[in-house]
């Protein structure tokens, strides 16, 4: 009994959530619900399914040198236009020496076969095949590119055999998705508010562990290196910029300005904490957003480095554009710096400047608009770094500032933690290992979630009477009536509540997992009834003889045994199904799983003493 | 009203035999079906690939010539509905497959400007392509046949007797047979959603055969009809009230996967308490009768 209030007290509290941000127009439920993370069935969103175009081979070499395999990969790399990459290697007996290569794109076994030299053969070739380690660097690739903070619940499924499918859903529109996914990434470093290095100047991005600590290091072109030297202190009017910030964006919104609303300002400021920042705010003389990088232990001096986000950006206070600032904009557009502006903060209240998705000045529009939607579970700061596509902020060592000599062994960015040395190895070598195509694409109607969720509370609500009036009809007691209502709807909170606690990046609850939800519901209720009939029944002599504990532990045999075979399913389902099957599969599993420890031990224990003592 | 009626004065014969007639029935109408469409049920997009269209600002005269031409243009027949501001139509044709030049959208537009209408319009696309379809079927399949498996791994352990675990199974596959009976009759599509309401039906299933089961074969009071009679009591119980809460569902709900899943369900409730008390408990019955008749014939 007792673990059935503590269940519910902890779930209510997963449900509401009071601790999670405020969710963003057009959430399901009002906003003192935030617990449950949606699915993109149930928010809106898009489904798009990718395929991976890989050629596998497996070569066989009768007599290889120390070199062969080098000179081999080399001459791969050299004359197809795609990353080769080798997969497996290993000694087949006796001199030979066999490795699986894998090409980015679908080649023809003859093109592989004129590549061959003297004593390489072929033995083996695979159109479609894709490795694990290509599939998990895709993955992983395409989530930094789309959802680098985990905060649109962007969620890559990998689907069918050889590794070649990959279903990826995020809750934003199809057009934003497709562009996402597509783009080829643009990596830019500034240093102290300068563009000091870009995607051409990078080469070779490997993950490395250097004093204990994880950091990516690479090489840089000739001219890279020269850039780089010099504006880290090596000309004359430049300090030494050790300990600052190598400020890196991806896909910066280059020719835009950022129109926002007065209200973001408070929370981006609160939440510098959250991502690291010493500070984050807006000057408005400079007309950018400044971040201050905290104190960190590789920085002797505790200094302080504030920089700049590299997008101009406008405050629109009560709706309207301060005179001083819209002159500013005229003249960006003057010089030809902007053509389009991106809109961050409530719809409506742009609504006196901006008509038909054109910025207006002087009853003129100048500039197209876009408006950046901060998506669920999205912080405000996260919503801004995307925006302007800050991807992180490393700390330069002073090894490798202002100095080109120490620069030819390569750069070297330390990030602490492996998973953050990971994340930007893949920030830094932009290209994807495979060629991605795209064979569904699905939008998935945000129009569900108006009026669905109050539809669904009203149909549950009356499913409860219907219910409660049908059971009455059976036992003609509220005795019983009334605590089996109440288990039903434990239940409900409960499992709904022990889904919510699953982090985002899990487990979604999208239609299958409401459906998963009235699938327990149902069950219980029967359950319930088994119980009680156990209970009340007298019609044999036999059973008369029987006292409530034993009767309640016949009834719990028959309900063990069918929820070990609904557990078996929807293990088996969760195992080999797919996306969809896997949401319903969980949610009903810790259904089933809560309601036979939980709720309907309690129900059993709550008639068994009523009924004890309507016998005494 | 006596619900238990049939168990206790029916012939066992008559108890098996009904429901099987039913399954014929509904054996019947899926061999129907299949002879008209090609497929036993009605599938869904997600099985039978293709594309699902929704045009904005469409008036309701101009339906026919959209249809007329989206066939001709793809060469495959087209299915148009009216809604509130526009239309739907769903076809075969794979757009997605189909861009090469031109985007799914543009492909769209000139057809509509095509047949005279060129303001503007405003265009969602879902597009199965057959590969994922292909896919989609394997994979439903596959989890299909994980999960009896392991339902039939545990269903073995819990109970260890052959002739119960039959008569589940059997009330398994005729209530599957009911399911896509009903299917075919009502036109309810096979998706991934109705697919979750199947395997909802078959731990359902279990749930009431295992009451039968135990009943007649493990409890000692009462004759064995008696003890089914008293299962029976039970088990109508619970059906109805998970019917009937279904039952609302779908009548409030107006999104498609829901209204899916509590059709099935229902269906499945209904055909599942034929298969279960009638044809079940006739297998059971015999059963126990040539026991007891064997045991009495040693004594």
């Amino acid at each position: 009994m007792a673990l059935l209030v503590l269940a519910l007290i902890l779930s209510t509290l997963f449900i509401v959530a009071p601790w999670k941000e405020p969710q963003p127009e057009g959430a399901p439920l009002p906003n003192t619900i935030k617990g449950p993370n949606w699915g993109v069935d149930i928010t809106g969103g898009s489904r798009i399914l990718l395929r991976l175009e890989a050629t596998q081979a497996d070569i066989e070499f009768s007599n290889p040198s120390e070199n062969s395999v080098t000179n081999f990969m080399e001459r791969f790399r050299e004359n197809i236009e795609s990353p080769v990459s080798l997969v497996a290697g290993e000694n087949a007996g006796g001199t030979s020496k066999r490795i699986t290569v894998e090409v980015g794109r679908y080649v023809s076994r003859d093109l592989i076969i004129s590549l061959l030299k003297e004593g390489e053969d072929i033995i083996g070739f695979d159109k479609g095949v894709v490795s694990e380690q290509t599939q998990d660097l895709v993955k992983n690739s395409l989530k930094t590119r789309v959802d680098p903070y985990g905060t649109l619940g962007a969620q890559f499924k990998p689907l069918g055999r050889n590794n070649q499918f990959l279903q990826f859903e995020v809750s934003l529109g199809l057009e934003e998705a497709k562009k996402l996914l597509g783009k080829e990434g643009l990596p830019e470093v500034f240093v102290d508010n300068k563009r000091v290095i870009w995607s051409e100047h990078i080469r070779n991005v490997v993950r490395s562990l250097q004093e204990g600590e994880w950091g990516v290091s690479f090489t840089l072109t000739e001219d890279g290196k020269e850039r780089f030297a010099d504006y880290t202190g090596r000309k004359p009017n430049i300090s030494d910029k050790k300990g600052h910030p190598g400020v890196i964006y991806l896909d910066r919104p280059v020719n835009s300005v950022i129109i926002f609303q007065k209200d973001i300002l408070e929370f981006i400021r609160n939440q510098a904490a959250n991502i690291g920042l010493k500070s984050a705010g807006y000057s408005e003389k400079a007309n950018k957003f400044v971040y201050t990088t905290s104190d960190r232990p590789t920085t002797p001096l505790n200094e302080e480095h504030p920089y700049y986000l590299q997008v101009p950006a406008i405050m629109v206070e009560d709706g309207q554009v301060p005179a001083a600032e819209e002159n500013y904009v005229l003249s960006l557009i003057g010089r030809g710096e902007v053509n389009q502006a991106l809109l961050m903060g409530e719809r409506d209240s742009f609504s006196s400047i901006v008509r038909k998705d054109n910025l207006v000045i002087d009853n003129e529009p100048v500039l197209p608009v876009e408006n950046t939607s901060r998506l669920q579970n999205e912080s405000y700061i996260g919503w801004l770094n995307r925006v302007v596509g800050l991807e992180s902020w490393p700390t330069l060592q002073s090894s490798i500032t202002g100095n080109v000599e120490n620069l030819r062994r390569g750069l070297r960015i330390s990030t602490g933690g492996k998973d953050e040395a990971e994340e930007l190895r893949i920030i830094l070598s932009q290209r994807l290992p495979v060629e991605v195509t795209h064979i569904s694409e699905t939008h998935l109607d945000p129009r569900l979630s108006t009026g669905f969720m109050e539809e669904a509370a009203y149909a549950a609500l009356i499913a409860f009477i219907v219910v409660g009036v049908l059971v009455y009809s059976f036992y003609k007691r509220f005795k019983i009536v009334i605590p089996l209502l109440i288990t039903m709807a434990s239940e409900v909170i409960i499992t709904l509540g022990a889904a919510s606690a699953v982090p985002g990046g899990l487990m979604s609850i999208g239609l299958p997992g409401l459906g998963g939800l009235i699938a327990v519901v149902g069950t219980g209720v029967d359950h319930q009834i088994i119980i009680t009939d156990e209970v009340l029944g007298e019609k044999f002599s036999e059973t008369k003889r029987l006292p409530i504990e034993r009767r309640t532990s016949r009834a719990f045999s028959v309900i063990f045994a069918a929820a070990a075979t609904t557990v078996a399913a929807m293990v088996a389902l969760a195992a080999f199904g797919f996306g969809a099957m896997r949401g319903f599969a969980l949610v009903t599993l810790f259904g089933v799983l809560i309601s036979v420890f939980i709720t309907r031990p309690a129900y059993a224990r709550i008639i068994g003493t009523l009924l004890e003592r309507e016998k005494s | 009203m006596n619900i238990s009626w049939p168990v206790e004065n029916l012939s066992k014969k008559k108890l098996i035999a009904i429901p099987l007639i039913i399954a014929a029935f509904f054996g019947a109408s899926i061999a129907y079906n299949f002879y008209r469409t090609g497929s036993a049920v009605p599938l869904s997009l997600e099985f039978s690939g293709g594309s699902f269209i929704r045009i904005q600002n469409i008036r309701q005269t101009e339906m026919n010539e959209i249809k007329t031409a989206f066939e001709s243009e793809f060469d495959t027949p087209a299915e148009i509905h009216g809604t509130e501001n526009g239309v739907e139509i769903e076809t075969k044709a794979d757009l997605l497959g189909l861009q090469e030049n031109k985007s799914a959208e543009e492909i769209i537009e000139t057809i509509l400007s095509d047949i005279g209408i060129n303001r503007e319009v405003e265009i969602d696309i879902e597009t199965m392509g057959s590969i994922i379809s292909l896919l989609y079927k394997k994979q439903a399949r596959n989890a299909a046949i994980a999960a009896l498996i392991a339902m039939a791994v545990i269903l073995f352990i819990s109970l260890r007797h052959f002739t119960a675990i039959g008569g589940i199974l059997s009330v398994i596959g005729l209530d599957f047979l009911g399911i896509l009976g009903g299917m075919a009759l009502l036109d309810i599509p096979l998706s991934l959603a109705s697919m979750a309401g199947i395997l909802l039906i078959f731990g359902y299933a279990v749930n009431t055969n295992i009451l039968l089961s135990t009943n007649i074969l493990r409890r000692k009071g009462g004759t064995s009809r008696e003890r089914a009679a008293k299962a029976m009591n039970t088990g109508i119980k619970m059906s109805s009230t998970s019917a009937i809460a279904m039952i609302a569902l779908n009548l409030i709900t107006t999104s498609p996967e829901l209204n899916q899943i509590s059709a099935i369900l229902v269906i499945g409730i209904l055909v599942d308490m034929a298969n279960t008390w009638l044809m079940n408990s006739g297998i059971l019955l015999r059963y126990e009768t040539r026991r007891k008749k064997k045991y009495h014939a040693r004594i």
